[in-house]
């Protein structure tokens, strides 16, 4: 047994933040579904967790898909079974389908696990150069010229393009509309990977014109970890959700209902029932979208007002995900026994946990959903460390 | 040749009292060492590291050694023959006329296999470095160093440090095929007051309430090279902060 050491603290770390369950339902959540791994399976008939009834599984994925702007969604092990399933879909449209390359097109500051997703399913990826330091960003039209150098060097269109939406390294937005106005063009279906903004920020896969959207809901929906959703339009929702053929050879046994890309059946214990406890709570918070955005970009401020430290990626920043390069904590870390460690080491010490330890030369942080009393908190904490608490 | 052996073994001469099996059926009239160009066989000579570097990078290898006709048989006539790689651990020959040294072996590898190694190479080095595994960067080792000597620490996937007042930022940028074609010195300034005096061949641009004053070098252009010889890197990018910002009191 061990218990959480940072239970009591103020949660930092842009990849939690969006995630923290609300106040409201911790109580109800481990109280009544707390005690079970498959607490989704008490009814079910149709062996397949999103066919639930009892939990409304089937019902929620409806919901799901209405707030993305999508036509159907199924749950997933996070995010990047998510993906996995649609590169697993493009895979076998691509093998069917003579004109498209396996070759998908991916923005340069994609996540790790759409290369892996993208290797697990035997397509090259083929990126294009970002603008580098400072704001690491590239224009729409970058997939333009992709996928015609693409066309242009195998005779046949890439198989997917893919943006991130928010991007894990400098919290980017991608320009998603335009991108989703090419793909259209040319003819490429397009993911949008939203695991850092589905369910903080409004997303809306058909004002996107994507074919497909990822989420994460333990990154950006309330939930418990692990749980994500794969949404996509009425054209690929066959392909993408088909169901097993396969028959055992000597038993003859089959599985009718599990759809393989999602590895049968997905996510049947409690975090599928937390994110079905958060779901109103997230539905009314993206409201507060841009008031968020305004209390980022006023803490990003304060923190540069430290001296020696910049946030880098767009400004005025669209997203939580803060990336700050910070030389003056650096020149701090030079004599400090615990060198790079020290800065995660001091935020802890007064409560406050998500730092990378390790790291003094950059700082990646979001102050998401604090309240004015944390953010001030926090800053204070900042300011405390570079010595400038009472300048 | 000095060794009488190596004549045999790559067929410039036929045995006449041994049963030595003939590998190179060709009449051959000379062996020319040069670039790899047009080569029949390549051969490595390397310490027992990097044999085990080049069997990974070559997907494995096994080895057939006697002591004999090493270099010239086991390392090239056997590999011409046989269209495989083989690595030798020398003879007495290759020791005493070849200058070949106790800590060195000898692999010869047919061309098509060599193709590929410098992408693996490069590959190699990018698998390692990273804690987590992932790399933000994959700028070579030798620039990092480099940059370190004259002070500038790498960042994520740009080098950071001071030349007089400021705070510098210097990045490496590739070009389309990633090749590393030039280097942008960056100068990000908060402003709180009257903007210094920039020119050419730095140019300004503001991003909200910060000014980044930068200047677009060529690498391998005089004195930039990104690989060796920092402090002279550091010399021109000093000049030219020098002789084209002004005011630099303000941002101590």
């Amino acid at each position: 047994m061990f218990d959480n050491p940072y239970k009591d603290h103020t949660v930092i770390n842009a990849l939690m933040r969006g995630g923290i369950l609300p106040v409201e339902i911790r109580e109800r959540l481990y109280d009544q579904w707390g005690d079970l791994g498959y607490v989704a399976c008490y009814d079910c008939l149709e062996g397949r967790s999103s066919l639930c009834s009892k939990p409304p599984v089937r019902k929620f994925l409806s919901r799901i898909a209405a707030f993305f702007g999508a036509d159907a969604a199924e749950h997933t092990f996070g995010c990047r079974a998510a993906q996995f399933a649609v590169l697993r879909a493009v895979r076998e449209f691509c093998d069917m389908d003579g004109n498209y390359a396996d070759i998908i097109v991916t923005d340069p500051n994609s996540h790790y696990s759409t290369n892996i997703a993208a290797e697990m399913n035997s397509f090259r990826v083929v990126e294009f150069p970002h603008d580098g330091y400072p704001t690491y960003t590239f224009p729409a039209e970058a997939y333009a010229e992709q996928i015609e150098k693409v066309k242009a060097d195998t005779g046949k269109l890439p198989a997917l393009a893919v943006v991130t939406h928010a991007d894990p390294y400098y919290g980017n937005i991608a320009p998603v509309e335009d991108i989703g106005k090419i793909c259209q063009d040319k003819g490429v279906p397009l993911m949008v990977n939203a695991a850092y903004t589905g369910g903080v920020a409004p997303v809306n896969m058909k004002e996107i014109g994507a074919s497909f959207l990822t989420l994460s809901a333990h990154k950006s929906m309330m939930s418990l970890a692990p749980l994500g959703y794969v949404a996509t339009t009425y054209e690929w929702t066959d392909r993408l959700f088909s169901t097993s053929r396969t028959v055992g050879s000597w038993t003859g046994r089959s599985f009718g209902k599990k759809i393989p890309n999602i590895f049968g059946c997905s996510v049947g214990g409690l975090p599928l029932i937390s994110g079905m406890f958060s779901f109103p709570f997230v539905e009314k918070r993206i409201k507060n979208w841009d008031e968020e955005l305004t209390k980022t970009n006023d803490f990003a401020d304060k923190l540069e007002d430290i001296g020696d430290i910049m946030l880098l990626g767009q400004r005025p920043h669209r997203h939580h995900l803060l990336h700050f390069e910070t030389p003056r904590f650096w020149e701090l870390s030079k004599n400090k026994r615990e060198k790079g460690f020290f800065i995660a080491k001091f935020m802890i010490r007064n409560g406050i946990v998500g730092l990378h330890r390790g790291m003094s030369k950059h700082v990646k942080m979001s102050v998401y959903g604090l309240t004015d009393d944390e953010r001030k908190k926090v800053l204070d904490a900042f300011r405390e460390l570079a010595g400038v608490l009472d300048a | 040749m000095a060794c009488p052996n190596s004549e045999l073994a790559l067929g410039l001469r036929k045995p006449k009292y041994s049963n030595m099996p003939t590998l190179i059926k060709e009449k051959i009239r000379a062996v020319v060492i040069g670039p790899i160009e047009g080569a029949d066989v390549i051969l490595f000579v390397l310490n027992p590291r990097q044999v085990m570097n080049i069997s990974i990078l070559l997907g494995g290898m096994s080895a057939e050694f006697r002591g004999e006709v090493a270099v010239c048989g086991e390392a090239t006539a056997m590999v011409i023959a046989e269209g495989i790689p083989n690595m030798t651990t020398l003879c007495n020959g290759a020791r005493m006329y070849g200058g070949y040294t106790d800590n060195e072996l000898v692999v010869g590898v047919p061309p098509f296999m060599v193709d590929k190694i410098e992408e693996k190479v490069s590959r190699l080095q990018k698998c390692g470095g990273a804690l987590c595994g992932c790399l933000v960067s994959d700028l070579p080792p030798e620039v990092v160093r480099n940059f370190k000597s004259i002070g500038f620490e790498k960042s994520t996937d740009y080098f950071m440090g001071k030349i007089g007042a400021y705070n510098v930022r210097l990045y490496i940028n590739k070009n389309d095929q990633g090749a590393l074609k030039q280097i942008t010195v960056y100068i990000p300034i908060k402003l709180k007051g009257e903007p210094p005096e920039v020119r050419p061949p730095f140019m300004t641009r503001t991003r909200q309430n910060w000014l980044d004053i930068y200047a677009v070098l060529e690498t391998g252009s005089e004195g930039i090279d990104i690989y060796s010889g920092g402090e002279s890197m550091l010399k021109v990018i000093s000049d030219i902060i020098g002789k084209s910002i002004g005011g630099q009191e303000n941002y101590v």
